[in-house]
């Protein structure tokens, strides 16, 4: 394993190795005296040095034949150029007007009273259509008594004259309550056009439904066929007496 | 000026006129083609060398060197004078060498043809055989080096450059030279060891 001092040694050949001999430091000139390893790698670097001179003696000249594809390469450049410069305010003006375009586009204000979209005036009608009929339900379910908890949803809808809200600005209605499920089990045939009517993001005014007699219609039928275990057959009923 | 009149004068080293690097640079900037032209006579070999000790083709090596003098005269205005124009069109050639073997990604290919300079190929052929096999194993082992390693090894051993010039040569700190020569020397000359069998 060499030795620290020879490390260092090592470095001074590589880089001094151009003039070896009065190139290097004192001290490492003293130890190359002394150290058979520094020698041997002294040698080596300066084969290395020999053989890479030789090499580079051998390289060829460049080509003089090189200039003619040169030269005309550099002219055609040249030529190019002016063309360029003149091609590109038109380009950026190009860009610039396309991008003034898509901004106008993109920041035009929306007017109200022009026409709407045709999702917009379906949602818009169908929110009309819930409001009348969730009128018409709290008035025939809570007759006499004040609808407190509808008020605030009605409040909510939106006028006819407005544009149709967005779906951010919707107040949530409350989840707790779905009776139309059981409603639309009950009764397929009034209230299955009116679900297909409304829209699933709109549940803040659904009409609020008498619930209990949607329960026993929605509850299994009760002719239901009984076992044969449990009928009473006649004559069995004669023997007790108490059957015809 | 006739292309072939100028091509015959470039070849044969007869400038139209002697005149200072700066003023043929000036007019270069100009668009003067016959300036640029004496900068490629005086300076191509240097920049060819160079490129070719690093990619070991010629054929590569001769079109790296147009690409380099291309890009020099694009980028004649970026030229501040701060180093020799020897020193500039030598590093835009080596680092279009660098990334060249990288993109290769592949050792260079030797061809065994291509003519051997100082004009003696002729005379002997057991010494230019045995120039060929000198010539194919320090390629050997320079093609064993990492492409910046050669590029310190080319600069210093074959085109002479100081430290401070290799320095502005490949971007980087006299510093960084110093530990890539040492490492590239050191890499070179046990690859030399093992190719020679220790006695060149």
């Amino acid at each position: 394993m060499k030795r620290l001092l020879c490390r260092w040694v090592e470095y001074y050949l590589a880089l001094s190795v151009d003039d070896i001999e009065t190139g290097l430091p004192a001290w490492v000139r003293r130890h190359l005296q002394s150290c058979a390893r520094c020698q041997a790698e002294a040698g080596a670097y300066r084969r290395a040095r020999e053989a890479v001179h030789q090499y580079a003696q051998l390289l060829p000249d460049a080509p003089s034949k090189g200039w003619q594809p040169l030269q005309v390469r550099a002219e055609m450049k040249q030529r190019v150029f002016p063309l360029q410069v003149a091609l590109a305010p038109v380009a950026v003006a190009a860009v610039a007007l396309t991008g003034f375009v898509l901004w106008q586009r993109a920041s035009a204000p929306v007017d109200d009273r022009a026409p709407q979209s045709q999702v917009a005036q379906s949602i818009h009608l169908s929110q009309q259509e819930v409001a009348e009929q969730g009128r018409k339900a709290v008035g025939s379910a809570t007759k006499g008594t004040k609808p407190k908890q509808n008020l605030p949803a009605q409040q909510v809808l939106p006028e006819p004259s407005k544009p149709a809200p967005s779906l951010r600005q919707t107040p949530s209605a409350p989840v707790h309550r779905s009776p139309r499920r059981i409603l639309v089990a009950a009764q397929p045939a009034e209230t299955a056009p009116e679900a297909e009517s409304q829209p699933v993001a709109q549940p803040q005014s659904e009409p609020e439904v008498p619930v209990q007699p949607v329960l026993v219609e929605a509850s299994p039928p009760v002719t239901r066929d009984i076992p044969e275990a449990f009928v009473v057959q006649p004559a069995y009923a004669a023997a007790a007496g108490g059957v015809e | 000026m006739d292309a072939q009149v100028w091509e015959w004068r470039v070849a044969t080293g007869e400038h139209p006129r002697q005149e200072g690097e700066q003023q043929l640079i000036e007019r270069c900037r100009a668009g003067d083609m016959e300036a640029f032209g004496t900068l490629w006579q005086q300076h191509r070999t240097a920049v060819f060398r160079s490129i070719l000790g690093i990619v070991g083709n010629p054929q590569d090596a001769e079109d790296l060197t147009q690409d380099a003098f291309l890009r020099a005269y694009r980028a004649l205005d970026s030229f501040r004078g701060e180093a020799q124009l020897r020193t500039w069109l030598i590093r835009i050639g080596v680092h279009l060498a660098i990334d060249h073997v990288k993109r290769k990604k592949a050792h260079p290919e030797v061809s065994l043809d291509w003519d051997v300079g100082g004009g003696y190929a002729d005379i002997d052929p057991h010494a230019a055989a045995e120039r060929n096999e000198l010539r194919e194993t320090v390629r050997k082992a320079i093609d064993a080096l990492p492409p910046h390693h050669r590029a310190v090894i080319v600069l210093r051993d074959m085109e002479g450059m100081d430290y401070s010039e290799m320095a502005q040569a490949l971007g980087c700190s006299v510093g960084s030279v110093k530990l890539r020569l040492f490492r590239a020397r050191r890499l070179l000359k046990q690859r030399l060891e093992v190719l020679l069998g220790g006695s060149p």
